[in-house]
């Protein structure tokens, strides 16, 4: 069972650190004249 | 520097109005202290250490290694999934309005009435945990008896006291969750130095912390091993803390997005470390797993009584750090909620005092219902005494619970919007998961819908009950009122600019 939760770890680690390095990305890539607030569909601010 | 930041504040201003809302709460809060505030909830010190005798007695030591990594796991996945719409919608409602205007403003009136639910939970759980360390600690310096009734009533002053310091401001309170954040992890450093070289006896082997098969429990181990998820996943709660102070956050939608995220991922580091290291000292874990608090057992044992007492005394300052924070966390968001009208009373709530600039009166009601929880769960169990399951057991159910579900309802109707075509790639924030998004998402809402059954599963099958009963009287006063009353935060953007304008500057007057 030592390897597998060795195997565990290292893989929650590991796709922790994944994620924030594709945050990190999309974070240095943001483009503000591509981005549009969202406020709701416009049926249900109608309604 | 001073102009950069002026500027930036313009920014997140402007960024706000364009929900319709207006500046009101004092935005001062960096990048560290809008992590410190999730960080200094989730308190590895808190949820890990009062519930370790839980988790050990269910899953014994394999529950340390396996059941604190698995729900790590997925829930490093739900926290980056919350982070990705905070960066979207960045504001203090958090997930009641991400989930109004990602489905309908009664998604929204429910999501937040469960957050509310989960919040008490949370707020109770901690405070109460306090009170349940620190009052035969005073006992025995004051020298009184220590009861469930003394420490009712020392879980009372606590919340006063906490109400009080969140009343009087977010500047106070930020510097405090920034020392917590420290300080968490000081305490870790100190106890696992303290296992490594004082140890009394030598640490077990490193498989004793992935040993799976041994519970002290009744149940079947498979049974017993969700049964002791309850550990971790409460520990691993109230991390939207980080949306709701979204107001108060310079840069909000890329700070407040990675305090969610980081304050997930380090609880996930440190907690495990902090662990592995008390669970390597046991030398009999069934004798460990029948004391009064597990976690001090196998620290006396290991270190001496003498240290015992000043871990004992180190825990219990922690808890009372995240006792802070989350009466911070709960009240942003009774502010948010009640700013839509959706609460009784909701322009009470919705105030903000123009000295402090915190919502004061949110900050009460919110004592008050936290203690009520607790006089509860204390009235129940005065009628019915020979009940099996404990107060704490009790209070992290309902949270976890209400928390998670509040969690996965907004992240259900994003993946629904998208499928819609509602919710498109320009309408992320700038902190976003790209084509990970959709996958991650939906492992998220499946660990929520398998864990919030688990945790009402017996022994803790009252905070079941009591949940159904929350939901009963929610779906009566959305039928008897809210349904043709409540507006949702789509009401907000009927505000002209004229009138945010006139509502900011009343706090630039003050």
């Amino acid at each position: 069972m030592l390897a597998l939760g060795i195997i565990l770890l290292l893989f929650t680690i590991g796709v922790a650190i994944a994620i924030g390095y594709r945050a990190n990305e999309s974070v240095r890539q943001f483009d503000e004249s591509a981005h549009e607030s969202f406020i709701g569909s416009q049926a249900e601010r109608e309604g | 520097m001073q102009q950069e930041k002026e500027q930036q504040l313009l920014e997140d201003q402007r960024d706000l109005n364009k929900f319709g809302y207006a500046q009101e709460l004092l935005r001062d809060m960096g990048g560290f202290s809008n992590f410190a505030i999730s960080f200094s909830i989730i308190s590895i010190l808190t949820g890990a250490v009062s519930l370790y005798g839980h988790g050990l007695l269910y899953g014994g030591s394999g529950m340390m290694g396996f059941g604190w990594t698995l729900v790590a796991l997925f829930v490093i996945l739900i926290a980056a999934s919350m982070s990705e719409l905070a960066s979207a919608i960045p504001t203090a409602g958090a997930l009641y309005h991400w989930a109004a205007i990602l489905g309908s403003k009664r998604w929204g009136w429910y999501t937040a009435w469960i957050n509310l639910i989960g919040q008490i939970g949370i707020v109770a759980g901690i405070d109460y945990s306090f009170s349940l360390f620190a009052d035969p600690l005073l006992a025995s310096a004051f020298g009184y008896t220590s009861t469930e009734k003394t420490t009712l009533i020392l879980f009372g002053i606590t919340l006063l006291l906490h109400g009080m310091f969140n009343h009087i401001g977010i500047r106070l309170v930020a510097r405090l969750n920034d020392f917590s954040a420290w300080y968490h992890i000081g305490v870790v450093v100190i106890l696992v130095g303290s296992l490594i070289f004082f140890s009394r006896h030598d640490l077990q082997p490193l498989d004793y912390l992935f040993q799976v098969g041994q519970t002290f429990s009744d149940k079947p181990y498979a049974i017993a091993f969700l049964i002791g998820l309850l550990q971790a996943q409460w520990t691993f709660t109230g991390y939207d803390a980080s949306a709701h102070t979204i107001e108060e956050t310079i840069n909000p939608r890329v700070r407040a997005a990675w305090g969610i995220y980081t304050s997930v991922a380090f609880s996930f580091i440190f907690g495990f470390i902090m662990l592995a290291f008390v669970t390597l000292s046991i030398k009999n874990a069934a004798a460990a797993s029948e004391a009064e608090n597990a976690f001090i057992y196998v620290i006396s044992k290991a270190l001496g009584g003498a240290f015992g007492s000043v871990v004992l005394w180190l825990v219990t300052f922690a808890m009372w750090f995240c006792g802070l924070a989350s009466i911070t966390s709960f009240s942003r968001m009774l502010y948010a909620f009640s700013r839509d009208k959706g609460m009784p009373w909701s322009h009470q709530w919705a105030e903000i005092s123009t000295k402090y600039r915190t919502p004061a009166k949110a900050i009460w009601l919110v004592i008050i219902l936290s203690f009520a929880l607790a006089l509860f769960d204390y009235i129940v169990k005065s009628i019915n005494p020979n009940t099996s399951y404990t107060t704490l057991a009790f209070l992290t159910a309902v949270s976890v619970v209400g928390l998670y579900v509040a969690y996965g309802i907004p992240l259900y109707l994003k993946l629904r919007a998208e499928s819609r075509g509602l919710f498109q790639r320009k309408h992320y924030g700038p902190w976003h998961l790209g084509n990970w998004s959709k996958p991650i998402n939906v492992l998220s809402l499946i660990w929520i819908v398998f864990i919030s059954i688990m945790m009402v599963i017996p022994p803790n099958q009252t905070a079941g009950y009591a949940l159904i009963a929350m939901f009963f009287v929610l779906l009566i006063m959305d039928l008897a009122y809210y349904r043709k009353h409540f507006k949702g935060p789509q009401a907000a953007l009927g505000n002209s600019e004229e009138e945010i304008k006139r509502q900011e500057a009343r706090f630039r007057d003050s």
